[in-house]
């Protein structure tokens, strides 16, 4: 019973602490509800359109203009237009007027007429990815739509009857994208930043917390006075992680639910699967920054050591390049990080539509998480009061 | 000159009074993130999408597409299963990113020309293995129909005749400009491994300056460089910007010589661009903090500019596609005209004169910064009391 008293004692005082404390309230109501209006408005967009491309057109025959015209009006494409030479044309590119050179050589309709296959050259600066896939999905997609009616004629034409006109292509086939229906980035990376914005939060408020209460300490003999004094080891822990498991929950809300909300980002999982699966994130997220929070010398240098980890955490995760794809050393660094777990289950449940049971791995990683964190945090509390 | 070395040594003893922090800070933690980026993106190419297939034929045909799906070289298939349902529970546990259904009855339906339909589902949660399973599925659509085309062409009595002008009759020849075996480490590193380090020298720079308001030194410090703001400033970030720019070139050298990353023009340009963004960092840093002269906010100010960087920066994301009242924040980052020197000079060999506003615009944050020295003298004299 004392103890139970004594953990409300502490979860009760550290309230007061983090109302007193600018920065922590910063870090837990500000930043998670500005940064991902920012970040996600950033990516919103989602996909890249009308690229601007140059044609170099030596064959300069009906086919190519048809050709041509059949590239602008994709949705990707856009033609800034032509230049005399493929000269000219790498000189726009150099400028930046253009990020992509389509050229049709002299013998192109001649091949095409002739029957032979007519390739056409497509370069493509590669400073971005996307820009890149855009052209790509659009010369290939007119390539097979233009073909289509070479390809009629020339069945027509071999086998003499009319009735093969669908034998051009006998079997259909067709992509059916799973939870990010739009196939967008924003769609596909944001779903994981929220749950890293989420850990980067706590992790900071914590951090701060714990060097403030250093510096106090240090103004004081050794004993921060804003510490509950007289409560055992376990109380303090659980009091305080109790304490900032509430505070998260407000933001928390937010950030999961609303912004995917606001920007149309997939929510194909059931709300309380979520809530269930994110109760572990939050207690191995706390213990884990409790942890840390050890290596902070004072309030500043929390900046310092951990801003950037943000960007290691989410690499890990494995939203970019994907886990399977790297070594069995990162994916075990990974392993021991709460949002890595926690990333991978809100995409399998709030985009592919998984079920809390079907995320089951990631879940029960969680709570051995949390468990691990949180003995480890007993005993250095206990090393430190002795 | 004498003030100078006197501000110069009042910084290095502040430096050198916490090696290990500093240390950590300005050479470990770039340097760390460098060799974690190159290392985990290492393969380039994110090849063997753990993937499934679903047989509901077991045909002769249905089969022979199985045996050419396992032999591609993007996509590993690594369950062979029954139905769609089952396929899907494997997609939603994360097992698979994605599987390749063949309907009942597909054989027979491609020879008498019933048109049936493969179907492909990709998890998109996962860009770059779903845009990989993408390019393998569709090639693999593709052989099938020409196969059934020969087949029904020769069931027809027509000659052995070149088949591929008929199913394509144009044919894309692709050239990826300067990443031709599209290396996303390449893509990747080049612009977040120096975003690394541009934040920490934000950090630092912010830190630094602002240390000397919390410790109560900040009026010893401008009389140290003798009333001068200017000697204070250079004293004080003349040891950081040496060691941040060693620690860019380290950096340069591990991508362009150890990793083998593209580098088509001179390697001195982006040494000098390197150097030149460590001194922009540090003056856009001077600026937060003449604005804001508090540890604790300056530093936020500088971990937003850091962090947001990686998005607002265009490294994956083209700027001209974004909202344009956020894309124009974009030209207010140091880390994005690197970025661009980056892109002209090292992946596309360009000749200099098409970067040189680039550099024109990393040359002037220091100039801006100098529009602010006189505020920061000002706080730096007359500074409010630091409350923890």
């Amino acid at each position: 019973m004392k103890r139970i008293t004594d953990i409300l004692k502490v979860w009760r005082n550290e309230f007061g602490v983090v109302r007193a404390d600018m920065g922590v309230l910063i870090f837990l109501f500000l930043l998670p509800f500005a940064y991902p209006l920012v970040y996600s408005a950033i990516y919103n967009p989602e996909v890249v359109r009308d690229v601007p491309v140059v044609i170099v057109d030596d064959s300069r025959s009906e086919l190519t203009r048809e050709y041509a015209r059949h590239l602008n009006s994709t949705q990707e494409l856009h033609i800034a237009g032509y230049a005399a030479n493929m000269q000219e044309a790498r000189q726009a590119m150099a400028e930046k007027a253009c990020y992509g050179v389509i050229h049709f050589l002299r013998d192109f309709s001649q091949k095409a007429g002739r029957g032979e296959v007519a390739t056409v050259e497509v370069f493509c600066d590669m400073s971005l990815l996307l820009r890149y896939k855009s052209v790509l999905v659009a010369v290939t997609a007119v390539a097979r739509e233009m073909g289509k009616s070479v390809q009629v004629e020339r069945m027509t034409e071999l086998s003499g009857e009319a009735s093969v006109h669908d034998a051009s292509e006998p079997i259909q086939f067709t992509m059916i994208p799973i939870g990010n229906v739009s196939q967008g980035l924003a769609s596909a990376i944001m779903p994981g930043v929220l749950v890293l914005i989420l850990q980067q939060c706590l992790l900071l408020a914590i951090c701060f917390l714990g060097a403030t209460s250093r510096e106090r300490a240090r103004l004081n003999g050794g004993i921060d006075p804003k510490e509950i004094a007289r409560v055992g080891v376990v109380a303090r822990v659980v009091g305080k992680a109790l304490c900032y498991l509430v505070l998260i929950a407000v933001p928390a809300v937010f950030v999961l639910h609303f912004i995917p909300i606001i920007f149309d980002f997939p929510m194909n999982g059931d709300v309380w699967d979520v809530i269930v699966f994110f109760v572990p994130y939050f207690f191995a997220v706390i213990f884990f920054s409790m942890i840390l929070q050890r290596i902070v010398p004072d309030r500043e240098s929390t900046f310092l050591v951990f801003v950037f980890t943000s960007v290691a955490f989410v690499f890990l995760s494995g939203v970019s390049w994907p886990r399977y794809a790297m070594s069995e050393f990162w994916r075990l660094v990974g392993d021991c990080i709460p949002s890595t777990w926690a990333i991978n289950g809100f995409v399998g449940i709030n985009t592919a539509g998984a079920a809390l049971e079907q995320q089951r791995g990631p879940y029960i990683a969680l709570w051995i998480l949390s468990l691990v964190y949180f003995l480890i945090v007993l005993l250095l509390e206990k090393k430190k009061t002795h | 000159m004498n003030v100078l070395m006197r501000s110069v040594k009042r910084e290095w003893s502040m430096l050198v009074r916490r090696p290990m922090f500093y240390v950590m800070c300005v050479v470990i933690v770039p340097l760390a993130m460098t060799a974690f980026f190159v290392s985990l993106l290492d393969k380039g190419v994110a090849e063997r999408v753990p993937s499934a297939i679903v047989d509901l034929d077991h045909s002769e045909m249905s089969r022979r597409v199985v045996r050419n799906l396992e032999s591609m070289q993007q996509v590993d298939v690594c369950y062979k299963l029954d139905s769609y349902a089952e396929a899907m529970d494997y997609v939603k546990r994360g097992d698979i990113m994605g599987f390749f259904l063949i309907p009942d009855n597909f054989g027979d339906d491609a020879l008498s020309g019933r048109q049936p339909e493969l179907s492909y589902y990709i998890n998109f949660g996962y860009i770059v293995p779903g845009s990989l399973l993408v390019k393998g599925y569709t090639t693999m659509s593709m052989l099938a129909n020409g196969a059934v085309v020969q087949g029904l062409l020769s069931a027809k009595g027509m000659p052995e005749v070149e088949i591929t002008p008929i199913l394509q009759p144009f044919v894309n020849k692709v050239h990826q400009l300067g990443n031709p075996t599209m290396n996303y480490g390449v893509y990747l590193v080049n612009s977040f491994a120096p975003g690394v380090l541009a934040l920490m020298v934000l950090l630092v720079t912010a830190y630094n300056i602002t240390a000397e308001i919390k410790s109560g030194a900040s009026r010893e410090w401008i009389d140290a460089a003798g009333g001068s703001i200017i000697v204070a400033l250079v004293g004080k970030l003349l040891p950081l910007t040496m060691l941040f720019t060693i620690v860019g070139w380290v950096m340069q050298i591990v991508f362009y010589g150890m990793a083998q990353y593209p580098m088509n023009g001179e390697m001195w340009v982006m040494l000098l661009a390197m150097w030149l963004l460590v001194v922009a960092c540090e003056a856009l840093a001077v600026v937060v903090c003449a604005i804001v002269p508090n540890p604790r906010y300056a530093l936020s100010v500088c971990s937003l500019f850091g962090v947001l960087a990686f998005s607002l920066g265009g490294y994956s994301f083209p700027v001209e596609d974004m909202y344009p009242g956020l894309g124009i924040f974009s030209y207010i980052l140091p880390m994005r005209y690197y970025f661009l020197i980056y892109i002209d000079q090292a992946l596309n060999g360009l000749e200099l004169v098409y970067s040189r506003y680039y550099f024109v615009a990393l040359a002037v944050y220091p100039l801006v910064a100098m529009l602010f020295l006189p505020r920061l003298k000002k706080v730096m004299q007359k500074p409010t009391v630091y409350v923890p």
